[in-house]
């Protein structure tokens, strides 16, 4: 299989070039064309392999565990069957929530900071850290919310799990918004300007309610993801095999119930992680299409 | 052809000079940089209250670079710098402790490019009354009618007042922007080539608009065409490589321009 690919890929684009140079100059053009669109086509075709065995795995492994009893339950003690994930359910919604409430306003302020304040030193090392923070390995951010949070306190908790989270969502938020803000047209601005507003009512009243849906989606987009990370978890809110709502102690969360479960010899706990999993999937997913429509039908057109 | 009828008899009849009345604004020596090219060159210039001056001159000459000064819109512009003193009514409105905010309120201005906000065209109004404090429903009512209707707008829009208003035609657009500029009672309007996107029809409308507006307010206007300076504009600056060339009544500046630059360039040698 890989050396099919290894040295398929240049036998194909020797035959690519060999026909194209065969062919009379006149044809030339809409071979291309052929060409690009059959390739183009096999590349996503590759690309979605992975994706279509993960997805069809998850379904026909996790389809039967979706019940009630799934959103309903706690765990069972190791080795007995049955129970569910509604501790992790609740728990991760805990975690992510608090980390939205940390990372979403600071996320978005600095975006707008260096959006529009943006120049000089400060701005260009707050601009370079969030660019490193953005490719930061999650663990990492898990190794600083067991530093900042679980030693001073000398206690595993879902606010170290939250502020780990946070920092993963930060420089995502940050650049998005970021990005969305420098997009919106110079000359809203200036019409603003022009009619005697300040810098603030343009940034509030022209200026965000126009990047509104890209900033929106992509504080969706980082929510989303901090919802699946588990590194970050293992080291601060370490996880909880029953419902615990209490944010000072450990608490599940569901991609750790996913992972301690799926780490069990029984059958029992392993349907859970696969279910727990398609679950994430589903959710994420769903998030995602709900988004994606809400922003095709609000995105302002710019002139 | 078109006929341009009002704004054209308009123009001919009042060749106004009396040494050009009462100056609205004045410049003295002003030199301007983007860091450190030099824009504009010594300008020295007082242009009318309640009369329409028009800026021509070849592109890259500095015209909307001076008419950005009026209102401090280069002050947006990082290592932009401005010397001399640009006085509106007698002060300098580059003076320590003047705010560029508040100035802007008593200065508006309509872009090259129609730039209504993606909002509705009832908000695109009441957007500078709004900022300026005024909350009231009947009141906003009032100012988005009364200018709407001074821009000519009003009985085409005046039942879609909530659609878009990236929904209008270019010129209309056009109109409400100058409409959304007049809902804040400027003084002076500044007009930055605001034809050059319409076409014929909707540049006359324009027009006629401008010679409706200069009861109310003083207006300056860049163009880069000659015939909408004649047309349009009471008094003409005409600017060359950042230096003002010649300042006259548009009658005498094409009838009989003093300069030889100004010569060749109204009659077409370069540009
Ligand atoms: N933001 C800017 N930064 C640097 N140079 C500029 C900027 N805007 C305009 N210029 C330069 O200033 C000169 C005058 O520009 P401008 O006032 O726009 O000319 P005009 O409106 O007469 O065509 C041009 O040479 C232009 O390249
Ligand atoms: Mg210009």
């Amino acid at each position: 299989m890989l050396r099919a690919f290894v040295l398929g890929i240049p036998i194909l684009i020797v035959i690519y070039y060999v026909v194209i140079g065969l062919l009379p100059f006149a044809q030339r053009r809409k071979a291309r064309h052929a060409a690009t669109l059959v390739l183009g086509g096999a590349a996503v075709v590759l690309a979605l392999i992975p994706l279509v065995l993960l997805i069809t795995h998850l379904v026909r492994e996790g389809w039967g565990g979706l019940s009630l009893d799934f959103f309903t339950q706690d765990q069972k003690p190791i080795g007995q069957t049955g129970g569910g994930m509604r501790h992790a359910i609740i728990g991760s919604l805990i975690i992510v929530g608090m980390a939205s409430c940390i990372g979403i306003p600071v996320g978005v302020l600095a975006g707008i900071y260096l959006a529009e304040v943006g120049k000089g030193k400060f701005a260009a090392t707050i601009r370079f850290l969030s660019e490193v923070l953005t490719g930061l390995p999650s663990i990492i951010a898990g190794i600083l919310g067991y530093t900042l949070i679980v030693m001073r306190y000398n206690q595993f908790s879902a606010i170290a799990g939250a502020v780990a989270l946070a920092i993963l969502m930060i420089p995502v938020i940050t650049r998005v918004t970021e990005e969305a803000i420098l997009l919106v047209p110079k000359s809203m601005r200036e019409a603003s300007y022009g009619l005697g507003s300040s810098q603030t009512q343009t940034v509030i009243k022209v200026v965000l309610p126009a990047a509104r849906s890209a900033i929106l989606t992509g504080i969706v987009l980082a929510v989303a993801r901090v919802g699946g990370e588990t590194a970050p978890l293992l080291l601060t809110a370490v996880g909880q095999s029953t419902l615990q709502t209490d944010v000072t102690k450990s608490m599940a969360a569901l991609p750790l119930s996913i992972y301690l479960n799926a780490n069990q010899p029984f059958d029992s706990s392993q349907q859970l992680a696969v279910t727990g999993a398609l679950f994430l999937v589903l959710w994420i997913a769903f998030v995602n299409l709900t988004i994606s429509a809400i922003a095709a039908k609000t995105r302002p057109r710019l002139s | 052809m078109l006929q341009y009828s009002t704004a054209m008899v308009q123009t001919v009849l009042s060749e106004t000079d009396e040494r050009f009345e009462l100056p609205k604004i004045r410049a003295e020596k002003v030199d301007f940089h983007y860091g450190s090219f030099h824009a504009l060159k010594d300008v020295n210039i007082a242009m009318p209250s309640h009369r329409v001056t028009a800026l021509i001159g070849p592109s890259g000459c500095g015209k909307s670079t001076f008419l950005r000064c009026i209102n401090r819109m280069n002050d947006l512009i990082d290592g932009s710098k401005l010397t001399g003193k640009l006085l509106v009514d007698g002060s300098d409105i580059y003076a320590p402790g003047v705010d560029p905010v508040a100035l802007r309120k008593h200065i508006g201005m309509v872009f090259q490019k129609p730039n209504p906000f993606p909002m509705s065209i009832y908000d695109n109004i009441a957007y500078g009354p709004r900022i300026h404090g005024i909350r009231k429903k009947a009141e906003l009512d009032i100012i988005v009618e009364r200018c709407l209707s001074k821009s000519f707008l009003w009985n085409e829009v005046k039942d879609k007042l909530s659609q878009s208003a990236l929904a209008l035609s270019g010129g209309q657009q056009q109109r409400l922007c100058i409409a959304r500029t007049m809902a804040v009672d400027p003084q002076v309007i500044l007009m930055d080539e605001p034809c050059s996107a319409l076409d014929p029809v909707a540049t006359m409308r324009i027009e006629d608009l401008i010679a409706e507006l200069k009861t109310q307010f003083t207006i300056v206007i860049v163009t880069h065409n000659m015939q909408q300076a004649q047309r349009a504009a009471d008094y003409t600056a005409f600017f060359m490589l950042g230096e003002l060339v010649e300042f006259n009544t548009t009658r005498e500046m094409f009838l009989n321009p003093q300069e030889k630059r100004t010569m060749d360039y109204i009659s077409g040698r370069f540009g």
